[in-house]
């Protein structure tokens, strides 16, 4: 298995069509696609081959039925005949049309119950089972083709780049990603989602100098998506950090000090995001503002 | 975008200019968003009548059955009633997921979701009469087939109460594998747009990890047409059984063969007036009426239409077999049911059935959103008279004249009543705050052909 991978993100289920029509043109090996919902005519064009989850549901119904027919047979004819009304109680089909309601309802709930069980288990569905979308959007209004790379990755890439692309991303899994939660922690002061909206926040660069403290960097994000951080020129101790407060603790070396110009800087903050929200700077030039003042 | 055509005939299901990402923006908004008063208010209202059902339900199962109106003559009264009353308000999900997807119906999608949440909370209220009616509810296990060991027979597979059992609860299973399984892609996507851990977890948890890839959404479509075509004879077939609890007697008025069909249209007649009813108010409440439109409603106002006249002519035709059949306990029973003690409830269940959905006819009426929610809770009360002078005439005057008489209901049956009536809103009120309302995959896959905005551009380009 390849452990590099293409992220083509397309926001359009016609465009997605397009895009893979092209890279099978090229013959581009393409390992899988994400869509927010059903997209017609995507598994003949990926040569998915036809589920055989209906006739596993055939099977099921037979086998459903087949119970049902046990199962009367031997409570009603077997084990216990009564004499009901003076039915003919001694023979299965003589007395078949009152067993038929139960052996329908039993045909149903076997291949109901099982043709799900079965596809729940074939597609790896179940409670508490972790989701493997590589991005979220995928299940909102984005569309994603993972494209393994095996030393293509320049040609993949201008197949992508002549298509209507939203977004491409190399992924590579052979090197260890950073561990966000130990290693960085974004504080945002508010949550934003449109890329008309800038978020400014603090987190921590990963390396530690040797006495423990860490540079105190300023991230700036776009919407969801474009983000880049500043070194605010601040050391810290990252243990006296509190997060919801974006401050340091009493127990911090010069701790008035640090939180006076911790504030100022979200002073700036406050301003720079409303300057971007008035269109006076741009996204790439807000930390000029923040930091270089 | 041609293999988006749709006849330009066919008016938009998806209105309001809609992308895929507002979609999702909307379906998540009553979820994401917090309870306003109303809701807490109406929740009160419903939790408050659930308690005193359950006061009721306590009171009936620690002292028994004769605190109920029951006597010697009639032994079914409210709580059958009651029970045919919500399994036939449980029919129209599955009619709308299962059937209408069938046929290819794209109007299906706004409503099938909310639809199929009823049928469930439904059948759930459906299934607590004949529990409690069994007074030890605690050996209602003895209705599953148990040996001999535990001191009864075998339970009867000729009877039709049996079959009851295993229609009804094969209907309630098999209908919410079916619900769970829609909902996975979008209870998706609210997880992958949750912010608050707590609510990221939740969703994480009942998504089963769907993530979306192209084979489970070949799959998913599959299963969905193969659950589909086994829940279109599974939902005639529920209420076929139930019918034969009556049919299948030898009492005047229940011993018709025309039961079966006319009990499905009864079902689907008023199933439908009560997804109207819950529609109609939950479109306004949620902001969802881009995806429950005038038009949505005036297709099921024809269903409404359509099945309250087949429940008329079986009306008319019982009438007419009874006197054409020339047997005279048979006759009585349809003449006492007409102008006996009970003609008032005849007379209501006339009215509100067959002549209140005729105003269908009328294009005004039927796409008017006031009127189709005030007939759609007439026709809720008309079945319930359905079903009550179905049982209850049939049965206080039969064959021996001297055990003739009169049924009426104590505080707790109308308790127990209101109670699971409760109960019923509780749920739904729950699962509006926390159900994706809408099946978002499914309606993003139709907005491309019946989006307003992509329809007026189809249309300009000509």
């Amino acid at each position: 298995m390849a452990e590099k991978f293409i992220h083509a993100v397309y926001d359009d289920d016609d465009k997605l069509l397009d895009a893979i029509k092209n890279l099978k043109k090229n013959k581009i090996m393409i390992e899988e696609v994400f869509t927010p919902f059903p997209v017609h005519g995507l598994d003949h064009l990926l040569d998915l081959k036809p589920t055989r989850i209906a006739i596993a549901a055939f099977i099921y119904g037979c086998i459903g039925f087949t119970f049902g027919v046990l199962m009367i047979n031997y409570i009603m004819i077997v084990d216990w005949p009564q004499n009901i009304g003076g039915k003919p109680s001694f023979s299965l089909l003589e007395n078949l049309p009152a067993f038929v309601p139960v052996m329908f309802e039993l045909t149903v709930f076997f291949t109901g119950h099982l043709m799900v069980i079965t596809f729940y288990l074939r597609s790896r569905l179940w409670p508490f089972k972790e989701a493997e979308n590589p991005i979220p959007e995928t299940t909102d209004d984005k569309f994603l083709i993972q494209i393994p790379i095996y030393g293509n990755e320049s040609k993949i890439k201008s197949i992508i780049k002549t298509t209507d692309f939203y977004d491409l991303t190399v992924i590579d899994e052979s090197v260890k990603k950073p561990d966000n939660t130990h290693d960085e922690e974004i504080h945002n002061f508010e949550e934003t989602k449109t890329d008309y909206e800038i978020t400014i926040g603090f987190v921590f660069h990963a390396r530690k100098y040797s006495d423990g403290s860490s540079n105190l960097r300023i991230q700036f994000t776009r919407g969801r998506g474009q983000q880049y951080a500043k070194n605010s020129g601040l050391r810290i101790y990252r243990k006296h950090w509190i997060s919801k407060k974006s401050e340091v603790s009493e127990k911090h070396p010069e701790y008035e000090k640090v939180n006076k110009a911790i504030s100022s800087i979200k002073e700036k903050i406050n301003s720079v995001k409303q300057m971007f929200a008035d269109g006076k700077i741009s996204f790439e030039d807000a930390y000029k503002e923040v930091i270089e003042n | 975008m041609g293999s988006h055509y749709e006849a330009p005939i066919r008016k938009p299901l998806v209105t309001g200019n809609k992308t895929y990402h507002q979609i999702s923006v909307d379906v998540a908004r009553p979820i994401e968003g917090s309870a306003n008063k109303q809701w807490w208010i109406v929740f009160g209202i419903s939790l408050t009548l659930f308690m005193w059902g359950i006061g009721c339900i306590i009171y009936t199962i620690s002292t028994g059955i004769g605190t109920w109106g029951l006597n010697k003559t009639v032994g079914w009264a409210w709580d059958i009633t009651n029970f045919v009353w919500w399994v036939g308000i449980g029919h129209a999900g599955t009619l709308i997921s299962a059937v209408l997807l069938l046929f290819r119906q794209k109007w299906r999608m706004g409503i099938n979701r909310s639809a199929e949440a009823m049928t469930i909370f439904s059948v759930i209220q459906a299934g607590l009469f004949p529990i409690i009616h069994m007074g030890r509810p605690w050996l209602a296990y003895w209705i599953v087939p148990i040996p001999n060991t535990f001191g009864s027979l075998w339970v009867n597979f000729n009877s039709p109460l049996l079959w009851d059992v295993f229609a009804i609860s094969t209907y309630l299973t098999v209908s919410l594998v079916f619900w769970w399984t829609g909902l996975l892609p979008d209870f998706a996507m609210i997880r992958d747009r949750a912010v608050k851990p707590f609510q990221k977890k939740i969703y994480s948890l009942v998504s089963f990890g769907w993530s979306g890839r192209a084979k489970d959404w070949q799959r998913f479509e599959e299963v969905s047409l193969v659950l589909a075509g086994l829940a279109t004879p599974l939902v005639l077939s529920v209420h076929t059984i139930v019918s034969f609890d009556f049919a299948t007697s030898v009492i005047p008025g229940w011993h018709t063969t025309i039961f079966p069909p006319y009990f499905v249209a009864g079902a689907i007649f008023s199933g439908f007036a009560m997804v109207q009813t819950l529609l109609i108010v939950m479109r306004k409440v949620c902001n969802l009426e881009d995806y429950i439109t005038v038009q949505h409603i005036e297709l099921m106002n024809i269903v409404i239409m359509i099945t309250g006249s087949i429940v008329g002519c079986a009306y008319i035709t019982e009438l007419f077999i009874a006197w054409y059949s020339g047997v005279e306990y048979e006759q009585y029973a349809f003449l006492n049911r007409a102008t006996g003690p009970y003609w008032w409830a005849y007379w209501a269940m006339m009215t509100c059935n067959v002549f209140s959905p005729q105003f269908m006819w009328f294009k005004k009426l039927r796409t008017s959103i006031v009127f189709s929610f005030v007939i759609s809770i007439v026709v809720n009360i008309g079945m319930w008279f359905e079903r009550f002078v179905i049982i209850v005439t049939s049965l206080h005057r039969d064959y021996l004249p001297s055990s003739w008489t009169m049924f009426s209901p104590t505080f707790v049956d109308i308790g127990i009543f209101l109670g699971t009536i409760g109960f019923f809103f509780v749920l739904f009120l729950l699962y509006a705050r926390t159900f994706p309302v809408i099946a978002q995959a499914e309606v993003k896959t139709i907005l491309k052909s019946s989006g307003d905005n992509y329809k007026e551009l189809r249309d300009k380009k000509k």
